[in-house]
């Protein structure tokens, strides 16, 4: 797998690059800038990977990354911590803020990989094709499925996609967050986001940003947090 | 009906009461209006002929001398200092000591008739009645006087109201920006890996740079010396951030003056800032600041030069350093009124400011 950094500044650039030859055998393609600079560039050849700066002049990451074909997977690095709940809304993988923590990079770089895994799975075949109050039938790769809700631990939306994490395997179908959550009982499943729901049976702890699945780490949305701190408390927490 | 705040408005009344401008039609208005009053009133129109218009004279100078020792003098000198005792003593004093000498005055000079004598009786009487009329009026004219001081002091305390209120807001706006400390730290990480020796100067600047923004700036004076070596380290720390990017802080005045000369702390960060910011080249192309202080006999002339991008603009760039600039417009109207002095000069590819501030 490859990869591309856009940063305005030179020794951030330099940084991100050091740090993904330590943790990872990602190829860096090229490092830029501006995003103009990158946007040439992706015109010849193609990025897996974008390590994408926030805040630069004349075209922010953010605005750039509305521009991204969809299969390329978008690493935010920033140093504002306010934009997080924003790349989530545009799909990225990761959000990485500066100065960028090893293990972090590291995990972000292998959920990418895993994903770039499940996408290139011919995916558009896998549909749900029924469900009780208990399970879920799946058909993928001509084959059925059966997936308990007690199993699944999360549910993620990525692009037009939902991935369903359970406690073995990954399961990735053609279908957007709200119709998959229309299907499962209400009461097992808390959004704690714009791109999860969470099996409430799972979760370990929560802080105000986070919501911790064992090794899993999943970003609490601010328009989310009351309801999630009211639902899962049962009332006995009202922040 | 709207809600109106309880504060006093300026009305064209208020205005005129208070407003230097009208100063000289103020006075005539009294003039004119304590010749009317007098005209009117009783005392004078009984006296036949001539006799009538001189004693108006006579009357009429003595009340308005009357009117401007209290207004010029007693006023300002006592009542303002708080001596209220005295100053009421010196009312009346003022009022007995002229009608005194008015009754004299008038004595020599109105022929002692029948009709006159009758008058002396009732002159008599009514010395006392004079004072209680007097008195009134003169009060009247410390009212004015004291209205217009209450008007002007509130002037006053809501200018400094404001000053206090954009001090604030400056101290905020100049706090340190967490995006520059994190950037810059992510920077340091990036130098220890590759330019150890480099990570240790960039380390002590940063620290010179938060030390003046987290003390000096608060002071109300910083020495010329350290508010420099902040412009260049901030300018330092900024080359870090960007490619192509060189800066020059210049200074052709001997290092005694500018280790002893005070100044309000954070006159020219504004400038350095937005110079910085517009400097930005979107093609990575050279890119440059350029700082000079200089002083020439009372006037610390400050000049910041930078190149521009044509094809670079951000719309939201030039509303925040707008603000900015605005800020430290005003802020130098207060300091020094009129004698500093911006200059600013803008093409294409270059923008310069130049201020010089009295020192």
């Amino acid at each position: 797998m490859n990869c591309i950094i856009i940063d305005d500044e030179p020794l951030a650039r330099q940084e991100m690059q050091a740090l993904i030859n330590d943790v990872s055998d990602l190829e860096v393609l090229g490092t830029f800038g501006s995003a103009p600079a990158a946007t040439s560039f992706l015109k010849e050849k193609k990025a897996d990977i974008i390590f994408l700066d926030i805040e630069m002049p004349m075209i922010t990451g953010l605005e750039f990354a509305s521009e991204l074909p969809k299969d390329t997977l978008i690493i935010f690095t920033t140093a504002y911590a306010k934009y997080a709940i924003e790349s989530y809304d545009l799909d990225a993988i990761g959000y990485l803020l500066k100065p960028v923590e090893k293990t972090r990079l590291e995990k972000a770089i292998n959920k990418a990989k895993s994903y770039k895994t499940l996408l290139s799975k011919d995916t558009e075949k896998s549909t749900i094709e029924g469900n009780t109050d208990d399970f879920f039938i799946i058909k993928s790769d001509r084959r059925f499925y059966r997936i308990n809700f007690a199993e699944i631990r999360f549910i993620e939306g990525l692009k037009d996609y939902v991935i369903i994490h359970t406690e073995h395997q990954r399961l990735i179908t053609a279908m957007n967050l709200k119709t998959i959550t229309s299907r499962m009982p209400q009461k097992f499943f808390l959004r704690v986001s714009k791109s999860y729901v969470v099996n409430i049976k799972f979760i370990d702890s929560f802080d105000h940003q986070n919501i911790f699945l064992s090794d899993t780490e999943i970003p609490l949305g601010d328009v989310y947090r009351k309801a999630f701190f009211r639902l899962y408390s049962g009332g006995a927490l009202n922040l | 009906m709207g809600y109106t705040k309880p504060e006093v408005q300026d009305t064209k009344v208020i205005k005129f009461i208070t407003e230097d401008k009208y100063r000289f039609l103020r006075h005539v208005v009294l003039l004119l209006g304590i010749l009317t009053i007098l005209s009117c009133s009783k005392d004078v129109t009984e006296y036949p002929g001539s006799f009538r218009y001189l004693k108006v004279l006579f009357v009429y100078a003595s009340l308005v001398f009357m009117c401007y020792v209290n207004m010029n003098f007693l006023v300002p000198i006592l009542f303002f200092k708080g001596r209220y005792l005295i100053y009421f003593a010196s009312v009346f004093f003022l009022v007995v000591l002229s009608l005194t000498t008015l009754s004299n005055v008038l004595d020599m000079y109105f022929p002692v008739d029948n009709a006159f004598g009758g008058q002396r009786n009732h002159a008599g009487r009514s010395f006392f009645e004079s004072i209680v009329i007097l008195i009134p009026i003169i009060l009247v004219t410390t009212m004015i006087k004291l209205f217009q001081r209450w008007m002007r002091d509130n002037q006053k305390i809501n200018e400094l109201n404001n000053i206090a209120f954009n001090m604030e807001l400056n101290e905020l706006k100049n706090q340190i920006n967490p995006h520059f400390l994190f950037n810059m730290l992510n920077g340091i990480k990036s130098l220890v890996r590759t330019d150890p020796e480099k990570a240790t100067v960039v380390i002590m600047k940063l620290s010179e740079f938060l030390r003046y923004q987290l003390y000096e700036n608060n002071e109300d004076k910083a020495i010329l010396k350290s508010e420099i070596n902040f412009l260049s380290n901030f300018l330092d720390l900024e080359t870090l951030r960007r490619d192509n990017f060189s800066v020059e802080v210049n200074s052709n005045t001997e290092c005694k003056i500018i280790k002893s000369l005070f100044l309000p702390p954070n006159l020219f960060t504004t400038f350095a800032e937005n110079a910085v910011k517009h400097s930005i080249d979107i093609s990575g192309a050279e890119s440059y600041v350029r700082i000079n202080f200089e002083i020439d006999g009372d006037k610390l002339c400050f000049c910041c030069v930078n190149s521009k991008d044509p094809n670079y603009s951000s719309s939201s760039n030039e509303k925040n350093s707008g603000l900015g600039l605005g800020n430290i417009k005003r802020r130098l109207k207060l300091l020094y009124g009129d004698k500093s002095t911006l200059y600013i000069k803008s093409t294409i590819t270059r923008y310069e400011i130049k201020l010089t501030i009295p020192i």
